[in-house]
């Protein structure tokens, strides 16, 4: 995927990889590091507000002290873990149904006031973390709050990735290339 | 490069961290086992049977680790024929074999030479031409001071 720039007329071509190391220059993405022995194996980048719901002590994700179960899914995401999905609820990333198309969740369901992390892929194995809501703010999946938070993800990719448009695959094997279980999307 | 890590975690989270760590990673190693029993013919009803345990609980045990506990973690392994081996490395025992690969590797900005001017910016430029020299900074932090002024000057020249 690339971005084709213009320069004193002469035609140059970025990568997404590009852009977003242009964007984590600019201090509008930071990467998601885990403490780890192992080496990252796929990529996550929080925008400042994801940021801001994990480090801004008034956040709701602070205040209901989810940080936790979050960073752990961060972690387990960014070492390679596995992406389990079954037939029945549990999945730890689930693609939302359009529209918008490609918007993402990471679901964390532990502890009880569960969260959500919202995310669309930049290339395959890389996402982009826009917002971490909290489950009960969500409401019922066709709830407004839903469609608002959707909504608003995609407006905040738009804002970083001008004419970019996330990556889209036909099976979740072209997003998550390895240790996912296999599932529809 | 800035990166975020579970380090500013308080201490009480960071327990509460590792925590849900060993719960993904127990949840995992189960997964790989339980998928190779299953594709050998083993079902989820057979395996609730050699554990003593209804099947709803093999059930929603196997579609994510959010309940877990080490009593879980052993049940699943016993009830696959498993074995479990555990060991925890002190963070700074290397790897073996050492890797050489990391994710993010393709996600750094290469040397400061070329600045690479994104169409959006050149547009901003053209609108804002007293705005040139803060853009040049801004497109990258790794260069010296004098690429940066280089920078400056070229977004200038964009526009003349």
């Amino acid at each position: 995927m690339s971005q084709m720039a213009t320069r004193k007329g002469h035609l140059t071509y970025m990568s997404i990889k590009a852009h977003i190391a242009q964007l984590e220059a600019a201090g509008k993405l930071v990467r998601y590091v885990p403490h780890s022995r192992h080496p990252v194996k796929r990529c996550l980048f929080l925008t400042n507000d994801a940021s801001d719901d994990l480090t801004n002590p008034k956040s709701a994700i602070n205040l209901l002290h989810l940080r936790p179960q979050i960073l752990a899914a961060m972690t387990h995401w960014t070492t390679g873990g596995l992406v389990y999905a079954s037939r029945g609820k549990g999945r730890f990333l689930r693609r939302l149904k359009a529209p918008p198309p490609e918007v993402w969740e990471m679901r964390v369901t532990d502890p009880r006031v569960q969260s959500r992390a919202f995310v669309r892929f930049a290339e395959p194995d890389a996402l982009i973390m826009t917002r971490i809501h909290t489950r009960d703010l969500l409401g019922k999946k066709s709830s407004r709050e839903w469609a608002k938070a959707m909504k608003a993800c995609c407006a905040t990719w738009d804002e970083l990735f001008p004419n970019i448009s996330p990556f889209v695959g036909s099976t979740v094997h072209d997003y998550i290339t390895e240790n996912c279980n296999d599932f529809p999307l | 490069m800035i990166s975020l890590s579970e380090k500013f975690l308080t201490p009480d989270e960071l327990g509460e961290y590792g925590y849900q760590r060993i719960k993904f990673m127990a949840f995992d190693a189960v997964q790989k086992l339980w998928h190779r029993r299953e594709a050998e013919g083993l079902k989820q009803k057979d395996l609730a049977q050699r554990i003593g345990r209804d099947p709803a609980w093999v059930s929603k045990n196997l579609r994510g680790p959010a309940n877990w506990t080490l009593r879980t973690l052993g049940e699943f392994v016993q009830g696959l024929d498993g074995e479990l081996e555990l060991s925890v490395h002190a963070m700074e025992d290397p790897i073996s074999p050492r890797p050489n690969y990391h994710a993010y590797a393709e996600y750094e900005l290469p040397p400061f030479t070329q600045p690479a001017v994104t169409l959006l910016q050149l547009e901003t430029e053209q609108q804002e031409p007293e705005k040139q020299y803060r853009l040049g900074r801004v497109i990258s932090t790794a260069g010296t001071s004098s690429n940066l002024l280089l920078a400056g000057r070229e977004c200038e020249n964009a526009t003349s």
